[in-house]
């Protein structure tokens, strides 16, 4: 039995003006999956999940749990139980690692829905150095930490999708493997999760599918451990690929 | 607006100043005293982008000045004898003038460094300052003021009528106005708008910013107090109530309401809203009844809106009305000067070492952003400075042209080391550069954005700009400008507004402004960065070029199949060090390279 | 100078200090949500202790007309909008629209009006709404302007108020008596009832901000709003209801200073100005967004100003306004110079 994708792009573009950053993707995430979106830096990957999220404007369709979405603003993909974790992070600085998490929980609270405690303890479990550092505020935390805070906030609004982007950004190689490894780990609470990286191997080994794109299109895609060792990936990552060279 | 143009309205004006009934003439008198103090704020707020919420303070100073100086017992026996009727008027306004410079001066020292809005407060702080001081002060006729202050008068003639005294009212306006649009329209102009679109590019194509800035300051400072001596002399008696907070709202009103940023909008501005404020005055008593008197807030209720819809002011709104009357300036206007020589560079030759990084560390505090990073740049090359995302090279960018400083290790310039250097010096030294997002002028056309590049080479300053001495060197700056235009294959765009280009063209535009600074080393930060397939090709057509006639270029780019074919040297930096350097061959095999952009993961160790 | 002359200005010094102090941390409050410089904050302090006032002698307030006439502007703006395909909160809407005016008009017409109660709820009603009413018809339009813009629609605004209140009140002065006549002596200087009362709602007050911003998650979500205003719309921390609540905020920290002042000394129409503007100074002490050190700022406002009203009455303003000039060269340095960069 096909069950539908919890998530589907059709014919997915975002414009910058006359410039398409993002080209037509088309893209699926099945639930309980994690699917990893990678390629070399330019190619559209953020533009895509901040469009996803509402941030941008984008024109196709949108699938979400098997209908097309009309609407497509934040508190909107909010509601519908998606995260986004910005490139940027967006931490609220100067207030306590706590504090983050606990607005982390703001829409469930809004809603009426009173499980922060119960939520905050399970991002602590996952997060132990976070427990440690609960009263310090966001912004003396080393960037690993930071990571870790932003997933736990995002966390704390139990989301069905999951969207990261770049988590990896500017971390050491070990907190990345650390990082990535949570990440496969979050997969057995039942969220599915949508992976943009630059570090296409540390993705490629903890996802199921990948898409790589390149200039705003998918120029690949397929099961993640098949691609893993595609020397056209390879040659694309290093903009040898044959896409790109029609100069 | 056209000379042509200009002209016929004047002739107009100064006909109907002849027939026009008492009433409007007074008031127009007032239009244009404001408007004076306007077009001052129009050049500090809406071209150089600070606010001042104090201008009031400075028509004071100027009023207080002449009314003391002309009326003053003191002055009347040391100067009185000497100087007649006719010349005590003027000793008031200079020493007005004088006073208004050094207080300028003093306060900009202050407070033009504040950043942001911090500006606009301080301004709101002296105004209140000098207001409150002006009604305790004695001498100064505390609240009650100065009054039977003499007119101006020329031989025995009495400047007593406002259609007598308005005539040199709206001369002095007039003067200013051709003044300013002469100061605006030459080399220190360009450097002046180039203020508003923040400190860095501005100290890259070597502008001292905060000197501009500091007079602009002074240049607004200067016509308020001359309007405040005016105002002296046709009201004839005067009280600290004009030169409080409101007056100075009123003239920030009246700049923006016409047009921030419009020389033409001053007039606009201060002829609407005193001619509002009048006629809310003259017809709401009469719906309303006297007992009621909410012109106010009629008036407030329309700036409001004024505001909310016409959030640029009246003025672009009118032009463009009349656009099809109005034909926009050409730059031939000025090719009928001779061009004279501009300072010239010499090119080193092909292969001397331009810049060198040694050893560059940058440590924000416990994070260290690049470490021991080296490269150096030779004439005739390219060089690709290549890394994935957060590898510090914005960083190495920034510490490369002087616009941010090194914790350990230095630059070195043509052999010079640039330690303790800024951007400016930088640039005076030969550097030219392109920013990651583009920063151009964007309401100004392509030829005035690349003329600032060029802002080096020229060497008229303020008072010869407002003269029109500089026509000759004005000429062959443009001529600079347009040739780098071409030589960048933008020919035909040098009268488009640059923000109504392409991002690809945009750029362009950027390392044409980078290159009429005739530079011995080039440097661009992801000039393909949102280019088009055959922009990109384009791009590199021209990259080529320059380096064949002797340029040194470096690039930051994230586009590899870009560099790949064009760069003959390529560095990799990655976590802050450079992992790798060496021609693009080398490079495509290096295993560091591929981790690096691959990604490491803990089970594959680098080897492929 | 003696003791008790020190005592006595002092005491003066903290009751102005206090209520300088409220205004800062409205102005803060609106600031770090909303970036407009609320220079209005003192106009609806003048409309509280006129309001009362003209409730004590037993007249409707004009102010509440003006919340009449606002109400229905802004209702007709939202049904425009809704009309045009936009998301309207309704539920909001109608509380500051429909609830508070409600109210209002039971306190005034249908309560007893020799009460000083329900004279102080009536102002309450009236004032409280009139915050987030003016934040939807004068600001949200042009909610991403410059903050130089914005400050230029907040002074307008400021003229507009001001020319109503002139309207409303008349060029005479207004004042209302002590809520108690009580004093109480320390040695040979009498602490006035009235001044306590002043200081100990305030600190009531202050408190009650505190634990909110501290303790409520929705005071938490206001205050991330002004740290990181895309952080708290991922979190779905609803941004345009945060602009509504800071300014309700401020307008009811408004009716409560107006109220608390009326009794000490005559107000005038445009009363409002001056104190707004020394509050203003005092979060300029604050940087526009630290609450404590605005608290400092003003009681050291209030101090420096009863202190030199002794001695240089004449000069009092020039001395508090001079002194911004070097705190904001101070502040400038101290907030870090983030250049308009990449």
């Amino acid at each position: 039995m096909t069950r539908q994708p919890l998530l589907k792009l059709e014919k997915f573009s975002v414009a910058y003006g006359p410039v398409r950053a993002v080209d037509e993707v088309c893209l699926e995430l099945n639930e309980g999956e994690i699917i990893t979106v990678i390629g070399p830096n330019g190619a559209g990957k953020s533009t895509i999940l901040n469009a996803i999220m509402g941030i941008l404007p984008s024109s196709g369709e949108t699938w979400f749990d098997g209908q097309m979405l009309v609407k497509h603003s934040v508190s909107q993909m909010v509601a519908n139980g998606l995260c986004l974790v910005p490139e940027t992070r967006e931490l609220f600085g100067s207030m306590s690692v706590l504090d983050n998490l606990i607005l982390g929980g703001f829409y469930r609270w809004r809603k009426g829905m009173r499980d922060q405690e119960e939520n905050l303890n399970g991002v602590f479990k996952i997060f132990p150095k976070l427990k440690e550092r609960r009263n310090q505020t966001a912004d003396t935390l080393s960037g690993g930490e930071r990571q870790m805070l932003a997933i736990g906030r995002a966390l704390m609004a139990k989301p069905r999708i999951l969207m990261l982007d770049e988590p990896s950004l500017g971390l050491a190689p070990k907190i990345v493997y650390e990082v990535l490894q949570t990440v496969s780990s979050l997969r057995a609470s039942g969220i599915s999760i949508l992976l943009v990286e630059q570090n296409a191997r540390g993705a490629l080994k903890i996802a199921d599918r990948g898409y790589v794109l390149e200039t705003g299109k998918v120029a690949l895609e397929g099961v993640a451990k098949d691609l893993l060792n595609d020397q056209k990936m390879i040659d694309t990552y290093l903009g040898l690929g044959n896409n790109s060279n029609n100069l | 607006m056209s000379a042509k143009l200009t002209s016929i309205a004047l002739a107009v004006f100064a006909c109907a100043w002849v027939f026009l009934p008492d009433f409007t003439v007074s008031l127009l008198d007032y239009v244009g005293i404001y408007a004076i103090v306007v077009l001052g704020l129009v050049v500090m707020t809406g071209v150089a982008g600070m606010t001042s919420f104090g201008q009031a303070a400075f028509v004071g100073i100027g009023a207080y000045a002449t009314a003391w100086v002309t009326t003053s017992s003191f002055v009347a026996e040391n100067l009185g004898g000497i100087l007649g009727p006719t010349f005590l008027p003027c000793v008031g306004l200079i020493f007005g003038l004088i006073i208004t410079c050094a207080l300028a001066w003093f306060l900009g020292l202050i407070t033009l460094n504040l950043s942001g809005f911090y500006l606009p407060l301080c301004t709101i702080a002296w105004g209140l300052s000098f207001y409150y001081l002006f009604g305790n002060l004695e001498f100064l006729g505390g609240h009650t003021g100065i009054t039977s202050i003499p007119p101006l008068s020329i031989a025995s003639y009495s400047l007593i009528t406002p259609r007598s005294f308005g005539c040199v009212i709206w001369l002095i306006f007039f003067l200013l106005l051709w003044l300013m649009h002469n100061l605006l329209d030459s080399r220190e102009g360009r450097a002046i708008q180039s203020l508003k679109s923040g400190r860095l590019m501005a100290e890259s194509m070597g502008i001292n910013t905060t000197s501009y800035r500091a007079k602009v300051f002074m240049l607004a400072a200067l016509m308020a107090s001359t309007s405040g001596w005016l105002y002296s002399h046709f009201q004839r008696f005067i009280n600290p109530t004009p030169f409080n907070l409101s007056s100075s709202i009123d003239y920030l009103f009246m700049a923006v309401i016409g047009g921030a940023g419009y020389l033409w909008g001053a007039v606009l501005g201060s002829g609407l809203i005193t001619f509002i404020k009048s006629y809310l005055q003259d017809i709401i008593p009469a719906i309303f009844g006297t007992n009621i008197n909410p012109e106010s807030i009629v008036f407030g209720l329309i700036m409001l809106f004024i505001l909310q819809y016409y959030p640029n002011g009246l003025w672009p709104g009118l032009v463009k009305l009349f656009s099809p009357l109005v034909k926009s300036k050409k730059k031939s206007s000025i090719e009928r000067y001779e061009p004279s020589q501009l300072s010239s560079r010499n090119m080193p030759p092909k292969g001397t070492l331009i810049l060198n990084a040694k050893g560059i560390t940058k440590r924000f505090g416990g994070l260290v952003a690049n470490r021991s990073v080296s490269l150096d740049l030779k004439a005739g090359e390219i060089h690709a400075l290549i890394g994935p995302n957060g590898a510090g090279k914005s960083t190495f960018f920034n510490i490369l042209s002087g616009v941010d400083f090194p914790s350990d290790g230095q630059v070195e310039l043509l052999g010079e080391s640039m330690t303790g250097k800024v951007a400016r010096d930088f640039a005076t030294r030969g550097l030219g550069r392109t920013f990651q997002h583009v920063r151009l002028l964007r309401s100004q056309s392509v030829l005035d954005n690349v003329a600032l590049g060029a802002h080096l080479r020229g060497h008229f300053g303020w008072l010869a700009c407002m003269l029109r001495l500089d026509r000759r060197e004005e000429c062959a700056l443009q001529f600079e400008a347009i040739e780098q235009i071409r030589r960048c294959g933008l020919g035909g765009s040098e009268d488009t507004v640059a923000s109504s280009l392409s991002l690809g063209k945009q750029r362009i535009v950027e390392i044409a402004r980078a290159l009429s600074g005739q530079p011995v080393a080039l440097l661009l930060d992801e000039p393909a960065a949102g280019l088009r397939h055959l922009e990109k090709k384009d791009l590199a057509t021209l990259l080529m070029q320059l380096r064949l006639e002797g340029l040194s270029v470096l690039i930051i780019e994230h586009d590899m199949e870009f560099v790949m074919h064009l760069a003959d040297r390529i560095t990799v930096l990655d976590f802050g060090t450079v992992i790798a350097t060496g021609s693009p061959q080398e490079i495509q095999k290096n295993p560091r390279v591929l981790d690096a952009y691959l990604g490491i993961d803990e089970k594959s160790e680098g080897s492929l | 100078m003696n003791w008790d002359i020190a005592l006595f200005l002092g005491q003066d010094g903290l009751v102005s200090g206090v209520i300088y102090g409220l205004l800062a941390i409205a102005l803060v409050l609106v600031f770090m949500v909303t970036r407009v410089i609320f220079i209005s904050q003192g106009d609806l302090v003048a409309y509280a202790a006129l309001s009362m006032a003209s409730l004590g002698g037993t007249k409707t307030p004009g102010t509440f007309w003006l919340l009449i006439f606002l109400a229905l502007i802004v209702l007709c703006t939202e049904a425009w909008r809704w009309k045009r395909g936009i998301q309207i909160d309704w539920k909001t809407t109608f509380i500051w629209t429909l609830f508070f005016p409600a109210i209002a008009a039971f306190c005034i017409f249908l309560l007893p009006p020799e009460s000083v109660i329900c004279n102080i709820l009536a102002t309450v009603f009236i004032i409280t709404p009139l915050g987030p009413l003016l934040y939807r018809f004068v600001f949200r339009p042009i909610a991403n302007g410059s903050v130089l813009f914005l400050l230029i629609a907040a002074v307008t605004l400021h003229g507009i108020l001001v020319g109503f209140s002139l309207l409303f009140f008349g060029a005479e002065g207004w004042r209302i008596s002590p809520f108690t006549e009580q004093a109480f002596h320390i040695g040979s200087v009498a602490i006035k009832g009235q001044s306590l009362i002043v200081v100990l709602v305030t600190i009531v007050l202050v408190a009650l901000l505190f634990v909110f911003f501290e303790k409520n998650i929705f005071g938490k979500a206001l205050k991330a709003t002004a740290i990181n205003r895309t952080g708290a719309r991922l979190v779905g921390i609803p941004i345009e209801f945060c602009g509504d609540l800071s300014f309700a905020m401020a307008s009811f920290i408004a009716a409560i200073s107006g109220i608390l002042i009326a009794p000490l000394s005559t107000i005038y129409y445009d009363t409002g100005f001056l104190i707004g503007l020394k509050g203003f100074v005092a979060a300029i002490i604050g940087g526009l967004v630290s609450f404590p050190l605005a608290l400092f700022g003003a009681l050291l406002v209030g101090q420096l100003e009863a202190f030199a009203s002794f001695w240089a009455s004449a000069y009092k303003e020039v001395i508090v306004f001079t002194l911004i000039v070097p705190v904001l060269f101070w502040r400038s340095l101290r907030s870090r110079h983030v250049e308009d960069d990449e």
